[in-house]
């Protein structure tokens, strides 16, 4: 099967200037999550020459797609379309409306950048961010596209705020606050990758996700002995169990916990966990790696890259 | 490369809270849509939807699953619950990951979210409770259909909006056809949503009373709630425990269209390419299928431009042509997967679906609509397409097994 390739990153954080990096036509009627994926995006483009100037992009549209995981979209537009839905509905805008289906940034990110292969929006919690670079992996090889742009979004609000110190309180969660930003990667295929002489940041080798059981152990187990893994940067929000009891058969020191460093930005924590490994000098010397994300309620995802 | 198969189905709707009822209903006309109860359309010009009105979640839930959970993943529960039984699926422990879950939606938990908006409104955020809180993430339906069967592998929630149901299952018969999973609950859910109510009556996009897909007269869709699920698994998987097989998948097909946020591509090129990559998968032409199941809102600009597509892609044949959301209203991101149930009742009973209300021809839509009452014509290879906002395409192709 041919190789899996990351290719591209561009990202953005609470301190980003969309004016800067988009310019000015179209940026009044973005809300900001929207606005967070679509500077993200535009500056994977930018940074891996596919932009070509402010019309052209150098991909082939009908063969790129887009996969983005989010917790609920653009959450600060859909509440306060809410709230004036239940206050004066008959004077409620329409043309912010669709800012309130959860794939909307997506969809503004396909239109504005022509993907037409496909475009996808993934809720699956703290794993999304993982999810979607993995099943940028298996799309890519079912043949559906020729390259995939995957990553996610979340934006920062007083609900999102509410949400997560409530979730705390009730124990659910570690973490009382959550960040915001958005990080998007470019995931293609190596030949594609090979014929546009793209750099290669890394391969993506493995991805799976289940429920953690008994058998966990030996599925980590096993990969890091099969490809030979020299570091598990992992995240888990949760409060119920440390990571070494959850896998105890492995060394410690494999484990690099994601949020030592960093504080969870929910569906992002994957990506950027993704994009600090393949940026950071932190891990400089090494070369195979395991990310690792695990839901409160035990789902796991994994994700294996050769850098 | 695995065959996939579909041996259990469920669903919750506004003309029948399981598959028979809902089959029944649907083939002899009956439709779904009400004044709606659930929340006030006094401020609106419009007040009719498709409201399930006599949901007992006592059916189908245990007392802490109706304690936590919102009403989208009850009714995904509700229908979950149906398929699973149908399919008579057992999971053994040392399997729990090669079974998992596939689930779309447009808003997951739009009650939630008003009742949350009600409380901020009146007393503060401060006021609104964690175990409400905590019932807004969607996440939770395909959590909650995992945790009910105990299954331990992919688990995914796609909110795709109103193609949702046939991303989430195009995405399941991926898995199962590549080995990486045996079996699959897939499907899609939506409670009925004030804010999408508001969005699309303040686009004047919804009718008064009535949904007319394709109509000479149709005035629009009706904001509808729902759930489908169907139980997927391979074929090998299915034969090995003996399982009754209800129709194969053999090819899906997915595409943006990359136009309009709202509004379908003109020429629908999209759509287009959505069904002609979901037949190259099944190895097919366009004349081997015998129903197309519309997408069909109802909407002046869907059912002119789908119907476009429909004349353009079936050159050899006037293919018959129906939207069930003439009965049920547009569920959203349970319609496809409501639309999936349809089409294997339709392969299984020989009986096309009717496009309930439709009466007059639309000399403008040169397309073969099946009317008020099902037709009986043995269909052997069905589609279902679904189209959503951000121009998002999907459709699933079904055949009698």
């Amino acid at each position: 099967m041919e190789k899996i390739l990351i290719t591209g990153v561009g990202s953005v954080d609470s301190g980003f200037n969309a004016e800067e990096i988009l310019g000015k036509k179209g940026l009044r009627l973005m809300d900001r999550s929207t606005r967070l994926l679509m500077c993200s995006t535009e500056l994977l483009l930018k940074n891996t020459g596919l932009r070509l100037d402010n019309k052209n992009t150098f991909y082939v549209e009908e063969q790129t797609a887009l996969i983005v995981a989010s917790m609920f979209g653009s959450i600060k537009s859909i509440f306060d379309f809410c709230r004036e839905s239940l206050t004066d509905p008959q004077y409620v805008n329409p043309m912010v409306f669709p800012n309130t289906v959860t794939n909307a940034p997506a969809g503004y990110v396909s239109i504005r950048n022509g993907i037409r292969a496909f475009s996808l929006t993934l809720s699956n919690g703290f794993v999304a961010g993982l999810d979607a670079i993995g099943m940028a992996k298996e799309y890519l090889e079912n043949g559906y596209a020729e390259m995939v742009f995957a990553g996610g979004f979340e934006e920062k609000c007083e609900i999102l705020d509410y949400g997560f110190k409530k979730a705390w309180e009730l124990n659910i969660l570690k973490n009382a606050s959550v960040g915001e930003g958005s990080v998007v990667f470019s995931v293609e295929k190596k030949s594609a990758a090979d014929k546009r002489g793209a750099k290669k940041l890394a391969e993506v080798f493995f991805y799976d996700s289940f429920r953690l059981n008994k058998d966990s152990n030996n599925i980590l187990e096993d990969l890091v002995d099969q490809y030979q893994i020299d570091c598990i940067v992992y995240y888990y929000p949760g409060v119920k169990q440390e990571i070494e009891s959850i896998f105890p058969n492995l060394d410690k020191k494999l484990f690099y916990n994601f949020y030592k460093d960093h504080i969870t930005s929910y569906s992002l924590d994957g990506v950027k966990a993704l994009e600090w490994v393949l940026t950071s000098s932190t891990f400089a010397d090494n070369k195979n790696l395991l990310l690792l994300g695990i839901n409160p309620g035990f789902q796991i995802s994994i994700l294996g890259i050769n850098k | 490369m695995q065959r996939v198969v579909c041996t259990g189905m469920g669903v919750a709707t506004s003309i029948g809270l399981n598959v028979n009822d809902f089959w029944n209903n649907l083939i002899n006309g009956k439709s779904g849509i009400s004044k709606i109860e659930s929340f006030d359309t006094s401020k609106y010009e419009r007040h009719y939807g498709g409201e399930i009105k006599n949901f007992d979640p006592n059916q189908f839930l245990t007392n802490e699953e109706k304690k936590s959970l919102g009403r989208g993943a009850q009714l995904a529960l509700a229908a979950a619950v149906q398929a699973f039984f149908q399919s008579s699926l057992v999971v053994n422990e040392i399997e729990v990951h090669r079974y998992g879950v596939s689930f779309g939606t447009t808003m997951g938990e739009p009650q939630v979210l008003v009742d949350i908006s009600e409380i901020w409104l009146k007393e503060g955020l401060e006021k609104v409770s964690a175990e409400l809180a905590i019932q807004l993430p969607m996440y939770n339906i395909p959590d909650a259909v995992a945790k009910k069967f105990k299954f331990g592998g992919r688990k995914t929630i796609i909110p795709n909006a109103c193609a949702a149901g046939n991303f989430a299952t195009a995405y399941a018969f991926d898995l199962i056809k590549t080995g990486k999973q045996d079996a699959m609950m897939v499907g899609g859910s939506d409670p009925l949503s004030l804010d999408a109510f508001t969005g699309f009556c303040r686009l004047g996009a919804v009718a008064p009373e009535v949904c007319r897909p394709f109509d000479k007269n149709r005035e629009g869709m009706m904001v509808a709630e729902g759930a489908g699920a169907l139980v997927l698994e391979s074929l090998e998987h299915a034969e090995k425990r003996g399982a009754e097989i209800l129709a194969e998948i053999i090819g899906v097909g997915i595409s943006s269209d990359a136009h309009h946020i709202t509004a379908p591509k003109p020429d629908g090129e999209g759509l287009l390419r959505a069904l002609q990559n979901a037949v190259t998968q099944a190895h097919i032409k366009e004349e081997d299928i015998d129903y197309y199941c519309a997408h069909g809102t109802g909407t002046q600009a869907n059912d002119s431009s789908e119907s476009a597509v429909v004349t353009k892609f079936f050159k050899s044949k006037k293919v018959p042509v129906s939207s069930i959301k003439s009965a049920l209203g547009h569920t959203m991101g349970a319609a496809s997967a409501i639309a999936n149930v349809a089409c294997v009742m339709a392969l299984q009973s020989g009986i096309i679906p009717p496009t309930t209300n439709f009466k007059s021809a639309d000399p403008e839509i040169n397309i073969d609509v099946v009317a008020k009452v099902g037709r009986k014509t043995n269909p052997n290879i069905v589609v279902n397409s679904a189209l959503a906002f951000g121009g998002n395409n999907a459709v699933v192709l079904w055949k009698k097994y």
